[in-house]
Parts: C-alpha cells; sequence; structure tokens
C-alpha cells in the first residue's frame, strides 16, 4: 500500500489470543490450540488422520534427514538454542527470557515429534501483539527527525508458495525441501541487490529448531546438506558473524501467531540500529507443511 | 495457588453438543448424485459432504479399493484425486475428480518419507499417541496419499517405518467415510499370502498386544531401589515450593503404582501434591513400570519417562493416559525454574 504510492503511512498492527481455547480434557491449553490451527489441513485426506503443525512440519525435517542424514546433529541443535536462549535476555519482551537451556538439557527433554524434534526445540504458542509504521519517503524522515531514530527501509521482498499435495516431483511439494523460503528469500534478495553475504542479521521463523537449520540453507547461508555447518565452521554468531535471532525467535521470544514475524521485523529494525548495522533479514513460514514463504530485507538508513 | 471450585458432572461444553462421529450416504434427487457426509466436530451442528470426492470414499467403504485419477489428455496419476484440473497440463474438463477416468491403484506402495511420530498430540488425538502419519506412493501416482501407519508388532517407534519402505494398504473392518478407514503396515509385516489380496482387512493380521509385564526383580536393582525412592521422595516434596509444579498437576487425580525391579512404592496425585506411599497401591489408575530403579533417580534429574518409555526403558498399562506421563515430565522443568526464579531473589 506504501510502495504502491495509495497511502504514505500505514499502521499495521497483528494480535494473538490462541490460548483461550482450554482442552477440558487434559486441563491444559497447548494441546487445543494445537488442535484449533490443526482445524486448517485438508478435511478430508488428512485432518482426521491426526494431521498438525508440528508433525506436518516434522515430516519435512525428517524428508531433509532421508536426504541429509549426517546433517540437524543434535549437539548442534542443541547449541543454536543455548545461543538464542542467551540472545532472548537482551530482548525485553521475549517471553521465556529467564530459562537457562543448555544442550544437555535439550537432549534430555522429551519428545514431542519422534525422531524429529524436542520440547526444547518448539516455539511458544503465547498471546501477544505488535505494531509496525509503513511510512513512503518523505514522510519516513519527517517521523524519524521527530524521534531521532535512523529509518529502516525495505529494500527488497519475496514471497512464495509451494503446491498443498506432496508427491514426487512438481507440481508437488518435495519431500527435503522448503523450498517456498528459498524462493522468498531469492526474490527478495534479487530486489534489494544483495546476497547471503551481506546480511548481518537474521530474524527467521524458527517454528521448529530443525526448521530453523534448514531455512538458512534455503536462504543461501549454508548449503543444503550442511546445515550444521552454522556452528560447525562459525557462521553464526557469537561463533561467528551472521546474528541469527537476536530476539530469541519463537522459540524463546514467544510464537503469538497473529503478529510473530511483525515481532521479527522489530527484532531486526532493533538490533540494525543497536549494533549499527546495514542489512537485515527477516522470514516467515506457514501453511500445513511450510508451504508459503515470505522475506524481506531492511537496510538501516541516516537521519 | 488459588483453590480450584468445580461443580461436579457440569460441562462448560455440552456433552450433546460434541457430534459422535457419524456418517451417511445421500442420494441427490435432481442429478441422482451419490455424496458421503460425515460428522464434522469443528462445526458441531453440521454434516459436512465429502462432494465431488464421495467417490473416493465410497470406494473405500463399499469396495475397499483406493482410486486415484488419470488425467485423458496428459495421462498423468494422481491419487487421492484431490483437484479438479490437471495439475501438469492444467486440463480442466474435471475428469479428475468426477473420476469417470478413475482408475484404482495397486494396494502396495512406498513411503515417500519417513514419517513422525506423534508422541506429544493434540486435544482430540492426544488417546491415540503415540501414533504415525505419512505419505505413500501407490503405482504410477505422482502425488502422495496421506495415511496413518501402525506396526503389527507393538509400539510404534521409529526405524520401522522409512523412505522407501514397502508398505500394504489394509482397511478398517468397520469403514465410515474417513480417510482413517484405511492404514499402511510395513509389508513385510504381512504373511506372504497377504501381500498380493487386495482389500486386506486389520481382522487377517496378527497383531501384538501392548500389555506391560512386572518387571525382572534382581539384586542389583533392590539395592538401587532405596535410593531411587529417597530421590523421587525428596523430588516431589519440592512441589509445593514450586507454583508452576502445582499448575502442571492442577486438577489431576491419579494412584500410580509404579514398580521397579527393586521394589514398589506408589505416587498419588491430589490437590496439586505427589505423595509417595511404599508398596503396593489398591486400584491405581495407572502401572509404571520401570525395570532399572535408577532410571528413576534420572527422571528427578531432568530425563524424560516419555523418552524412556519411547526406548522400552519402561512401560505403562494404559497409553491413553500418557497426559500423565507427561505431566510428571513436566515437574523438573517446572521445579527448576521456580527454583533459579527465587535464587536470583
Amino acid at each position: 500500500m506504501v510502495a504502491g504510492g495509495r497511502y504514505d503511512l500505514v499502521f499495521c498492527v497483528g494480535a494473538e489470543k490462541a490460548t483461550d481455547t482450554y482442552d477440558f480434557m487434559s486441563e491444559t491449553q497447548t494441546p487445543e490450540v494445537v488442535q484449533t490451527i490443526a482445524w486448517s489441513w485438508d478435511p478430508l485426506f488428512e485432518r482426521d488422520q491426526g494431521a498438525t503443525a508440528a508433525d506436518s512440519y516434522a515430516e519435512v525435517i525428517l524428508s531433509y534427514m532421508d536426504q541429509y542424514p549426517s546433517d540437524l546433529k543434535m549437539a548442534v541443535r542443541g547449541e543454536i538454542l543455548r545461543i538464542m536462549c542467551e540472545q532472548a535476555k537482551n530482548n525485553p519482551n521475549a517471553q521465556r527470557r529467564d530459562e537457562i537451556v543448555t544442550p544437555e538439557r535439550v537432549e534430555h527433554s522429551p519428545w514431542i515429534i519422534e525422531p524429529a524434534f524436542k520440547k526444547l526445540e518448539t516455539c511458544v504458542y503465547t498471546e501477544g501483539a505488535c505494531c509496525l509504521i509503513f511510512a513512503a519517503e518523505g514522510v519516513a524522515e519527517e517521523i524519524c527527525k521527530d524521534s531521532g531514530q535512523p529509518p529502516v527501509w525495505i529494500e527488497g521482498v519475496g514471497f512464495a508458495n509451494e503446491p498443498y499435495w506432496w508427491g514426487i516431483k512438481h507440481p508437488h511439494k518435495l519431500p527435503g525441501r522448503i523450498e517456498s523460503d528459498h524462493l522468498a528469500a531469492k526474490a527478495a534478495y534479487e530486489m534489494a541487490g544483495v546476497g547471503p553475504k551481506d546480511i548481518n542479521v537474521v530474524e527467521l521463523h524458527d517454528a521448529f529448531l530443525p526448521q530453523l537449520e534448514i531455512t538458512m540453507a534455503e536462504m543461501g547461508f549454508v548449503p543444503m546438506g550442511h546445515a550444521d555447518d552454522l556452528i560447525e565452521k562459525k557462521i553464526m554468531a557469537p561463533h561467528g558473524k551472521v546474528l541469527v535471532n537476536p530476539s530469541g525467535g519463537l522459540i524463546y521470544g514467544g510464537h503469538f501467531v497473529g503478529g510473530s514475524n511483525m515481532f521479527s521485523a522489530w527484532s531486526a529494525r532493533r538490533e540494525l540500529i543497536r549494533r549499527g548495522l546495514d542489512y537485515a533479514l527477516v522470514h516467515g513460514t506457514g501453511a500445513s507443511s511450510a508451504q508459503y514463504g515470505g522475506a524481506a530485507v531492511l537496510k538501516r538508513g541516516v537521519i | 495457588m488459588e483453590k480450584v471450585m468445580r461443580r461436579p458432572g457440569d460441562y462448560v461444553i455440552p456433552h450433546e453438543a460434541i457430534p459422535e462421529v457419524m456418517s451417511r450416504i445421500t442420494v441427490f434427487p435432481e442429478d441422482k448424485f451419490v455424496c458421503v457426509e460425515r460428522t464434522e466436530p469443528m462445526f458441531t451442528t453440521y454434516w459436512a459432504s465429502a462432494g465431488e470426492l464421495s467417490p473416493f470414499f465410497l470406494a473405500v467403504m463399499k469396495e475397499k479399493k483406493i482410486l486415484g485419477a488419470r488425467c485423458p489428455k496428459c495421462k498423468m496419476v494422481i491419487c487421492p484425486p484431490y483437484m479438479t484440473r490437471c495439475p501438469v497440463c492444467q486440463n480442466d474438463d474435471s475428469s479428475l475428480v468426477s473420476l469417470e477416468t478413475g482408475i484404482e491403484m495397486p494396494q502396495v506402495g512406498y513411503m515417500l518419507g519417513t514419517p513422525p511420530i506423534t508422541v506429544f498430540a493434540n486435544a482430540r488425538f492426544a488417546r491415540y499417541a503415540p501414533f504415525g502419519r505419512g505419505r505413500v506412493i501407490l503405482g504410477e501416482s505422482q502425488s502422495a496419499l496421506p495415511i496413518q501407519v501402525f506396526t503389527t508388532t507393538g509400539f510404534l517407534k521409529p526405524g520401522i517405518f522409512k523412505a522407501g519402505t514397502k508398505v500394504k494398504i489394509v482397511f478398517r473392518k468397520v469403514r465410515m467415510g474417513f480417510s482413517t478407514d484405511y492404514f499402511a503396515v510395513p509389508l513385510d509385516e504381512v504373511p506372504e499370502k497377504l501381500r498380493d489380496k487386495k482389500g486386506l482387512e486389520e481382522t487377517a493380521l496378527k497383531w501384538k498386544s501392548m500389555e506391560v509385564g512386572d518387571p525382572q526383580v534382581t539384586d542389583a536393582f533392590k539395592k538401587q531401589f532405596p535410593k531411587a525412592l529417597q530421590a523421587v521422595t525428596r523430588f516431589v516434596g519440592a512441589i509445593p515450593k514450586s507454583p508452576r509444579a502445582q499448575r502442571d498437576v492442577a486438577n489431576w487425580t491419579r494412584k500410580i503404582q509404579v514398580k521397579t525391579g527393586g521394589g514398589k512404592f506408589g505416587l498419588l496425585l491430589d490437590k496439586q501434591r505427589i505423595k509417595v506411599v511404599r508398596g503396593k497401591v489398591p486400584r491405581p489408575d495407572l502401572v509404571l513400570v520401570v525395570e532399572d530403579p535408577t532410571h528413576l533417580i534420572g527422571w528427578t534429574n531432568g530425563d524424560s519417562l516419555v523418552n524412556l518409555i519411547r526406548i522400552g526403558g519402561a512401560g505403562i498399562n494404559n497409553l491413553q493416559d500418557m497426559e500423565t506421563v507427561f505431566k510428571l515430565d513436566r515437574l523438573h522443568r517446572s521445579i527448576r525454574r521456580d527454583a533459579e526464579e527465587r535464587g536470583k531473589k
């Protein structure tokens, strides 16, 4: 709406009230929240079989592990979680700020979907709200002068959908891939005229930790099949240069479905300004088996 | 913690508003179209129609067949027949869905990928956990049929199904027009004489029961038992100091008999507390068998009982009560987090 010239100032609000759904059988909230989201699966062929966001993303993860059995090692996953847990402590809005998560604790936590991921590798369905202000050139500078904060420009955006149905070749969703993430990031890079090497901060929709690793590979930060290079080849900060999920991600920041990726954009802007960095990549995923991907390249401007 | 008040027998959602699982076959007089309709939990007063896809479910119900569709133009095959136009050549004569060119698919196929096993399930499926769901390629189909996976050998564990595992389609004895009317088992678990049989029903296979036996008693286990009992007593004794742990077991009442190879004891969950009692528990709601008592010490240090059950180190007599085991698994983290917070203060 802003880039199209229709409006020069857009106020965008996202909110989530997920935990109002309470499961009277287990006397807890989570199972019913998960169930409510599961209503979006194919009602004839999938829903009755127990399809959920967790088991469908697990299908993506396990089919990746079918192709790359030596990748996504538990020790690496544990270390990424430890780093994100530490980073969440610097985010005043993170919902799991006070927890200490170590690779050992990840290893010992119970399976949620076996053998794809464990409890401490899953995001937290939660409640929250976020607001972003989109402003056109000219208006943005005025706001920034008033606030004393530099603008952050959207340099590139990309979105992609994959087919809903899985199969052995296109036009089906392919096992072992999150092509929507790949295509969305590619489009965003091309529009911004940058590549993964230019990105300083990534705020990534980490629904489940192994999916974070696959998405980082799909977006070009590490080769497919070598997602563990994030730690083993010191790509990811603090071992390397790329700051991944400084907000703590959805796992520690909280996944309030109606506004999580806005929260990611808020964090990316914050880190670009706080640390004086140039480029950030914000990523979002969705649909039943990660068939939808969105990406935006942000660039820090000057007042 | 506030006292929980309840009116026994009263429910926020009345039972009569929760539909039974039902289906019916409706024939429309105008064009004599035969349609499968099922009750739909999301809209409790509605019947949901399978519409144009009814022939697929009618074939499952009446003939124990799985139908696919072949595009009359480019000959591409899909199973299930999920869309009205060919996804490859975009031929839109709707013949894929009308199934005029519907083809019967073979009932042996292979798994497209390793199917996930849901251990922590949502509210509707909690009583079935752990359960598996994957996708199978049948015959020439380019698309994969979503399918539940079962093993005849008892507990579904990783490794039984993998990408490429050959599977046999098996049909429920009672079929109601749902995608749970059919499921897959590994082909090598099906007796050879039944592998080529079409319309194989579940009753034709032998299913291993999942009864838990008594643990093997040894001197080594007996030696460890007092330490385990002491650790468990100390661990559950921390619940009253932990608001998180109290929430974990709020409104939950269970009498659990824990049997080990060194002795037995009971865990009585009630009023947001767990009391440890020695020896036999009369009429337990749940029996937890942990042969090696040191595993219980591990549990008090953060190891997962769910994982222990999954690897065969423990068992329960009622898989439909995994929710209780999940609650027991939550306690360590809750107690630890509250202790860490108290430490900071």
